[in-house]
């Protein structure tokens, strides 16, 4: 087990190594260099301007730059940022937990209305409530995530106005109730994609292992339906799960970026939005780089579970 | 985008797929049609044609393919045909689903923004495809040092979180229909070109070809010839998620206000311009939204048919 | 010395004194005598024009000419007449006032640092004015009131200048104010490394003493508008400068610590600024307790949350825009004000083949549908500009009118200038080569890009109906854009061998100079040189010399009448020649809940200049 783990973890490595030099090739194609920002300013003069390239290192050529981009990184150590004038990891270390409590409440939510629909589908496959969840789920993976947002905001926030239309907390209040308030909009959008897909995967798996010898042997000996269904049938339907989830982590990215940009939820997705319009390079790298340690970190996830919940495999 | 999950349910994990070739386990194999069709061509015609839903969602694709084309005969107004004098007009019988900001007819423009939308679905559809059919075919036929390359770089483009990327890049570089199109294509050929892989790394054991290469076949025809047609299936359905999945990405860029230029009438800008009255003016944002969810929803229904349709294993 | 609080009453049976340079400034604070009276004055008794620059600077008041209207206790409902209430003094709405209480108020633009000396967006400035001090600060009369300085002195030659600073002023760190902060602050934004954002003013200074209350700056030359720059400029304590360069960059950027009547709280990130009030501040404490400053980057969160209440005040970066307010008025119980702004929005064309003759660019004018843009796009809440002169300003010529929207007029001018529609209906024709109105090079068509900076809903909406209008005469017009920093950096659409045109907006400053925008001398000597003149980076203007010449003259001109005469010319000149499309005068759009008093935005100064005064009626 502790081989297989570190397998995979070295496994990473060559991977975000990858990410990283690609990335730096991104940042060296930008037009009017990193130092765009700066000499756009015509108050600025050169003394000014070359104190700045020296600082941020802009004056050495591309290859030692890349070494010392490479050797940042792995002490996580990623800039200064042109407009904030602070570290990078500072910047980012700001929103991320903002993100990771929208995602998680996103996955948790899809976890379990995908889990409840799953199952209650299979029951009946093409039944009445199949046809239902079927339905609706081809809709959640249809629809454009800030579009649903956008028509959630209308409806629950400006129309009805039970919810606040965006932010985490009310100017003046705090506390988890307001916390909760403000989250549901946007945890419910980010969710909705995954919802939809979830719930169509573990209704086909689950109708999977129902039609599986031992599930048919457990219920000739009679082993109470509900009993049945929650140990064998839903351990089954999870196994390949937990793999589905972790690679989801891209789509919940893609969902960050767009959904904090409509709720003005102030996450990583936000923060690179507003880095991109005023071409902050260094914190957009940063979440670039942090994106990829996201997928990378959901993959292994999955990697590990799948092999804790699947005895078959073996960690050789 | 939500369709991702779909792609990503479809064509299985990674993670597990991996394990499904290396470590020898069963486990969920790419369902997309692995072994070549037991039956011919007419059967799954017969399959798809059984589908209402699919077809239901051809008749769909085909009408909005021929407003696509045929738009200047059909939209009742120019693309961009302002009028100042009815700006933001409510539904009328010269408007039919009113005007925007600038009195440009939103239902001319919803007909115009059909053909960007379809291109850019078609067009990202191609070039993925072509590139993964390359990638894989040649991974998975020569298999050694060139697969291991060609999967490594995979992963690495897969660790990519692709809507930072592309966003960097469009801000950085400016973007057109065109660089829209050829971005999403280079990110989005990786899974199939890993499920050709998986199917080449197989059949390139079996006898018939073995016996065709000892007989000095050369390596091109055999892949062509030989090898691609049992893949045919994977391409195929693949390929229409990738249309679905193209839309919706070019909806989420232009909506960033980072996709097809501006003033383009794309369903995309389109909401990015609703941004700024969608409250004031609904219709303006759900419109687009709608039309973008119905058009996705047609080609998902008709993605599934095909995929239920070519599958040896269908259901009955 | 001059003391900066106005007193006509000051001056006994003598009368003021206008023989001596700070004696003419001190009888212009007090309002004894007229801005003109203060130039002619100047001029009689020998005054180098520099050093008249330099008074006026000192005393600057209404951009507009106008003498101060004084804070006349007048509120203007926007309920009387449907539309924006007018900004010129204080709201004072009735009821009685209480102290205490929170406002909020809102931005659609986090700011980058809270750093008075590096920020570069003015929604920081919006924030830190609340919190800092300067030795001198402007009023929305755009006159200089006292802060940590009360009076100063001006020497003779204009080359130094002496404050009186307050005594018993206190940072919210429990530091002494001194002499040696503003020493400190010099000398920080002189550092070269500490890459300050703007060193206007401070780098003509070549000592500052300290002797006891009093300062003296010493600059090598005159420089007119030092008291714009270092008279203004927001004072740190010595303390925090002296912890390093990095700290004092980044830390002080995150917390800054001031003088001023509002101490920072907190700063949560993308979402809201807290300060609250400073109870030892040196003058009269804020009535309010607090002010959050809330980040809601959409505009239509802005406007959502400003009828549910949870925003309560807009105004400076966040004021509203011409195609806001009427969603705005629809809101009970807020107060939506206007004021003119100094901001004139064109469409600069860049001095690239057929773009060079005057009769295309006169065409483009004639097919640009300026009326109706401002009319109906913007709902009549700009003005049609046709130069580069406020109306309501001294120097603005009233003669001028602008273009028609004539197509036809415009047609007439492209074949006059030798051009033609090719088959597929775009006008081609020979570009100009040595003479920029003569048509001699190669046949090319008429293909312009039309530019404008991302995220500006306006200027998105202005240049899509532009293109459309030109596209309809055969003029190919592609809309584009890109981010601000791109747009304006080195690889912007300035410096591409294109035709291009660019919609924006100038900021004239408090003095009509233009030379800025039009001289030879202002064009950028490569991609990353400095200057405004960047339409004439390829190639001059065909009326370069004589611009220049007007541009010259406007500068060197002291007495008023002089000057109003010569930019008369140059608005001629600019109307005639077309150098850019001149579209509208913007006006901005502050907003309040109605019960919020002293609330007095200008384009002078930032959101919280005067927070300390706001107060909540019941």
């Amino acid at each position: 087990m502790t081989r297989f783990l570190i397998r995979r973890l070295l496994g990473a490595v060559p991977l975000l190594l990858g990410v990283a030099i690609l990335s730096f090739i991104f940042m060296q194609l930008a037009p009017g260099g990193p130092d765009a920002l700066f000499a756009r300013n015509a108050r600025m003069s050169q003394e000014q301007l070359d104190a700045i390239r020296r600082n941020m290192g802009l004056d050495r050529p591309t290859h030692e730059q890349l070494f010392t981009w490479l050797g940042n990184l792995a002490t996580g150590d990623l800039g200064i940022s042109y407009t904030q004038y602070r570290p990078v990891s500072a910047v980012i270390w700001d929103t991320v937990p903002n993100t990771l409590l929208l995602m998680g409440t996103g996955m948790l939510i899809s976890l379990v209305a995908a889990l409840t629909f799953g199952i209650l589908a299979a029951q009946k496959p093409y039944g009445f409530f199949d046809n239902v969840v079927s339905f609706v789920s081809y809709f959640g993976l249809a629809m454009p995530v800030f579009w649903f947002g956008l028509m959630l905001q209308i409806l629950f926030a400006v129309r009805l106005g039970w919810l606040p239309s965006a932010g985490m907390y009310s100017a003046t209040g705090g506390g988890i109730g307001d916390l909760l308030r403000h989250l549901a909009l946007p945890a419910f959008t980010i969710a909705i994609g995954s919802i939809a897909g979830w719930s169509r995967y573990v209704r086909s798996s689950t109708i999977e292992s129902l039609g599986q010898d031992y599930v048919r042997t457990a219920r000739a000996k009679g082993l109470a339906e509900r009993k049945m269904m929650l140990g064998h049938v839903l351990r089954n339907a999870l196994i390949p799960f937990v793999t589905v989830v972790g690679i989801d982590v891209p789509l919940y990215l893609t969902g960050a970026v767009l959904t904090e940009t409509v709720f003005s939820w102030p996450g990583m997705g936000r923060l690179f939005y507003d880095a991109l319009t005023v071409r902050d390079y260094p914190v957009l790298m940063g979440i670039l780089m942090l994106g990829a340690v996201f997928i990378v970190a959901g993959n292994l996830i999955a990697d590990i579970l799948y092999g804790v919940f699947d005895p078959r495999i073996s960690y050789g | 985008m939500s369709a991702d999950a779909t792609i990503e349910a479809r064509t299985a994990a990674p993670a597990a797929e991996r394990e499904a070739t290396e470590g020898g386990a069963t486990t969920l194999a790419a369902d997309l049609t692995s072994r070549p069709p037991r039956s011919p061509g007419q059967i799954a015609l017969a399959r798809f044609r059984r589908s209402r839903l699919a077809i239901i969602g051809l008749v769909m694709i085909v009408l909005m393919t021929l407003a696509a084309v045929f738009a200047d005969a059909l939209a009742p107004y120019g693309e961009n045909e302002i009028d100042l004098f009815s700006i933001t007009a409510p539904p009328s019988a010269e408007h039919w689903l009113g005007t925007d900001e600038l009195g440009r007819d939103e239902l001319s423009r919803l007909i115009y923004g059909a053909r960007v939308s379809l291109l850019v679905g078609v067009g990202t559809a191609a070039i993925a495809t072509v590139i993964g059919i390359i990638v894989g075919a040649v991974s998975g036929y020569y298999g050694k040092w060139i697969d291991s390359l060609l999967m490594r770089f995979v992963d690495v483009i897969l660790a990519f979180p692709a809507i930072f990327l592309l966003l960097i890049f469009f801000s950085i570089q400016g973007s057109s229909v065109f660089t829209v199109i050829l971005f999403l294509g280079l990110f989005n050929w990786m899974w199939l070109a890993r499920v050709i892989r998986g199917e080449f790394l197989s059949l390139k054991r079996r006898d018939f070809i073995e016996a065709a290469r000892s007989i000095g076949v050369p390596d091109g025809r055999l892949m062509w010839r030989h090898l691609l047609p049992n893949v045919g299936a994977a391409i195929i359905v693949s390929a229409t998620l990738t249309i679905a999945y193209a839309m919706l990405a070019e909806a989420a860029l232009s909506f960033l206000g980072f996709g097809v230029p501006a003033g383009t009438p794309t369903w995309g800008n389109m909401l990015n311009a609703a941004r700024t009255n969608y409250l004031t003016v609904p219709l303006l944002a759900i419109a687009p939204g709608l039309t973008l969810t119905i058009a996705v929803l047609a080609i998902n229904f008709v993605g599934d048919g095909l995929r239920d349709a070519l599958d040896p294993r269908g259901r009955s | 010395m001059v003391d900066l609080i106005p007193r006509p009453d000051r001056y006994g049976e003598n009368g003021p004194d206008l023989e001596t340079v700070n004696g003419l400034i001190q009888a212009r604070i007090d309002g004894a005598i007229s801005r003109r009276g203060l130039i002619r004055r100047a001029a009689a008794i020998g005054i180098a024009a520099p050093v008249v620059g330099v008074m006026l600077h000192a005393t600057s008041d209404m951009v507009r000419g106008a003498a101060s209207p004084g804070r006349a206790n007048a509120l203007r409902r926007l309920a009387q007449d449907g539309g924006p209430a007018s900004a010129e003094a204080p709201t004072a709405p009735e009821g009685e006032a209480q102290t205490g209480g929170t406002i909020t108020a809102g931005t659609n633009q986090e700011p980058d640092t809270l750093h008075p000396y590096v920020s570069q967006t003015v929604t920081a400035a919006d924030v830190y004015y609340g919190i800092m001090d300067g030795l001198m600060t402007y009023d929305s009369n755009q006159q200089l009131i006292p802060r940590l300085a009360e009076s100063f002195e001006i020497s003779d030659d204009g080359l130094s200048y002496t404050f009186q600073l307050r005594e018993g002023v206190q940072f919210h760190n429990g530091d002494a104010f001194s002499g040696e902060d503003v020493v400190a602050v010099w000398e920080i934004i002189m550092n070269p490394d500490f890459g300050a954002f703007n060193q206007n003013g401070w780098d003509k200074i070549e000592d500052i003493t300290v002797d006891g209350n009093q300062l003296t700056m010493t600059t090598g030359e005159v420089f007119a508008p030092f008291m714009s720059y270092c008279g203004v400029e927001r004072i740190s304590p010595r303390s925090a400068i002296e912890a390093g360069i990095d700290p004092f960059k980044q830390e002080f950027g995150r917390a800054p610590i001031g003088t001023g009547p509002f101490q920072f709280v907190e700063w949560q990130p993308d979402q809201q600024i807290v300060v609250e009030k400073f109870e030892n501040y040196w003058g009269e404490p804020a009535n309010l307790d607090r002010i959050i400053y809330r980040i809601v980057p959409d505009d239509n969160t802005m406007l959502v949350q400003l009828r549910t209440g949870e925003i309560q005040v807009v105004a400076s970066a966040s004021a509203l825009t011409a195609i806001r307010v009427e969603e705005a008025l629809d809101i009970p119980g807020l107060n939506v004000l206007e004021h003119a702004t100094q901001s004139w929005a064109h469409i600069d064309l860049k001095q690239w083949d057929h773009l060079r003759m005057t009769k295309v660019r006169q065409a483009l004018d004639f097919a640009t549908p300026t009326q109706d843009i401002v009319d109906r796009l913007l709902e009549g809440r700009a003005l049609v500009s046709v130069a580069d002169q406020a109306p309501g300003t001294w120097a603005y010529n009233p003669n001028i009118e602008p273009r028609p929207y004539d197509l036809e007029q415009a047609k007439a001018l492209l074949a006059e200038a030798g051009l033609t529609p090719g088959s597929d209906g775009v006008y081609e024709g020979r570009v100009p080569t040595d003479d920029p109105n003569v048509g001699d090079g190669e046949v090319k068509p008429l293909d312009i890009e039309l530019w404008f900076v991302s995220g500006n809903v306006e200027s998105e909406r202005v240049c899509q109906i532009v293109a459309q209008s030109w596209n309809s005469i055969g003029v190919k017009t592609t809309v584009l854009n890109q981010d601000i920093s791109t747009i304006w950096g080195p690889e912007g659409y300035q410096f591409t061998e294109r035709m291009t045109g660019c919609l924006y907006s100038w900021f004239n400053g408090n003095d009509p100079t233009d030379r800025f925008y039009w001289h030879s001398e202002e064009i950028p000597d490569s991609p990353t040189g400095s200057g405004g003149n960047l339409p004439a980076y390829f190639h001059e203007y065909s009326f370069q010399d004589k611009i220049d010449e007007l541009t010259d003259a406007a500068d060197a001109t002291p007495v008023q009448e002089e000057r109003k005469a010569v930019f008369d010319q140059i608005q001629e000149l600019l109307h005639e020649e077309v150098p850019v499309i001149f579209i509208y005068w913007e006006k901005a759009f502050p907003a309040a809940i109605a019960n919020l008093g002293g609330f007095w935005p200008s384009p002078f100064n930032y959101l919280l200049w005067n927070a300390n005064e706001w107060y909540l009626t019941q």
